[in-house]
């Protein structure tokens, strides 16, 4: 292979890259490469009694890291770190309250809780 | 996390028996528990100072002094449906109009964010029931309850709010004055009663259309 062959074939190899991450259109056809359908039976909002979905890698699996042990400060305690225009996920079982603030969730994506005695999942 | 999408809602798996959850549809779709249903808790999505106005007593996730940004800030404002784009295009709205959304085995109905804030309490009918949703702008705060109590139908109006800020409503039967987004009566014949909440979450319209291609939509043409 010639020199010439070697760069022309590098900044093509880039070029390509770079669109399949920054051109969505590009990018949409790579992910739908890695894609599996399935067929879910289950009663719908729509009434059809089976659903096609295609579900699409992106990531590996834990690639965002779900919180498995939360740890729960009073508002007093929180004063420094919470916002009072920030925005959280609400929750009230049997008369325990929690909140989740959207920036963590954001990064997370799922918090493993248990609230009021009830095993939850807080997802984003 | 799976580190999957489905039509840009992740995808979540279990560590007990590897099944793969779809977070919109609140349903397994992959391995051992496909086609079972999560139970979804009622939740709110509101401002940290709304939340404490409501709960004072109220935990907190402990950020350690961290997080302190919106990672999908400008996500929010861009024009992108999610990374993948839409399964299916719905022209009523705009793709990234918000709305709040209720879904159950009957039917699905959204509510645009720009239509209800106009009302605030709104009194409609979803899949067979009387229903009132409630929405302050402000802190973006929406909820959606029966309006059926002991027997009868309660009709909802806006009664401003109370000394901390916290929108509330009153029923036209008793004139009993309700929070808007605990569905508590608060004064009034009815002190004390607590309105069924529906599970409602707010999502932007590209999404919502693909999940449920055939929701209702209120407030628009």
């Amino acid at each position: 292979m010639t020199r010439k062959m070697g760069y022309i074939i590098a900044l093509s190899l880039g070029v390509l890259v770079l669109a399949a991450i920054f051109v969505p259109q590009v990018r949409q056809f790579w992910l739908n490469l890695r894609a599996e359908d399935v067929q879910v039976q289950l009663p719908l909002a729509t009434g059809e009694p089976t659903l096609d979905l295609r579900i699409i890698t992106v990531l590996g699996k834990d690639a965002i890291p779900a919180i498995l042990d939360p740890q729960f400060i009073s508002a007093a305690e929180a004063v420094s770190q919470m916002k009072p225009s920030e925005r959280v996920i609400g929750v009230s079982i049997n008369g325990e309250h929690r909140a989740y603030p959207l920036n963590l969730l954001g990064r997370h994506e799922i918090v493993n809780d248990t609230v009021g005695g009830k095993p939850v999942a807080v997802t984003w | 996390m799976s580190g999957k999408l489905i039509m840009n809602a992740v995808v979540l798996y279990d560590h007990q028996t590897d099944t793969l959850w779809s977070q919109f549809l609140s349903r397994g779709v992959r391995g051992p528990l496909s086609g079972t249903s999560l139970e979804i808790i009622p939740s709110v999505q509101t401002t940290w100072e709304q939340w404490l106005q409501l709960h004072p007593t109220t935990l907190v996730l402990d950020k350690g002094g961290r997080y302190q940004s919106d990672t999908y800030e400008r996500y929010y404002r861009d024009g992108s449906a999610g990374i993948l784009g839409e399964a299916n295009k719905d022209n009523r709205l705009p793709r990234k109009e918000l709305v709040l959304g209720v879904a159950t085995d009957g039917g699905a109905k959204a509510y645009p964010f720009s239509a209800i804030s106009q009302q605030r309490v709104i009194n409609d009918r979803f899949d067979g029931d009387e229903v009132v949703v409630t929405f302050d702008p402000d802190s973006e705060t929406g909820a959606i309850f029966q309006r059926a109590l002991d027997g009868q139908s309660l009709t909802f109006q806006p009664a401003g709010t109370n000394e901390l800020g916290i929108m509330l409503m009153e029923d036209q039967q008793t004139g009993s004055t309700w929070q808007a987004f605990t569905g508590q009566a608060v004064s009034g014949p009815l002190t004390g009663k607590v309105l069924e909440r529906l599970p409602s979450h707010y999502s932007f319209w590209f999404a919502w259309s693909d999940f449920h291609p055939d929701t209702a939509l209120w407030g628009v043409g």
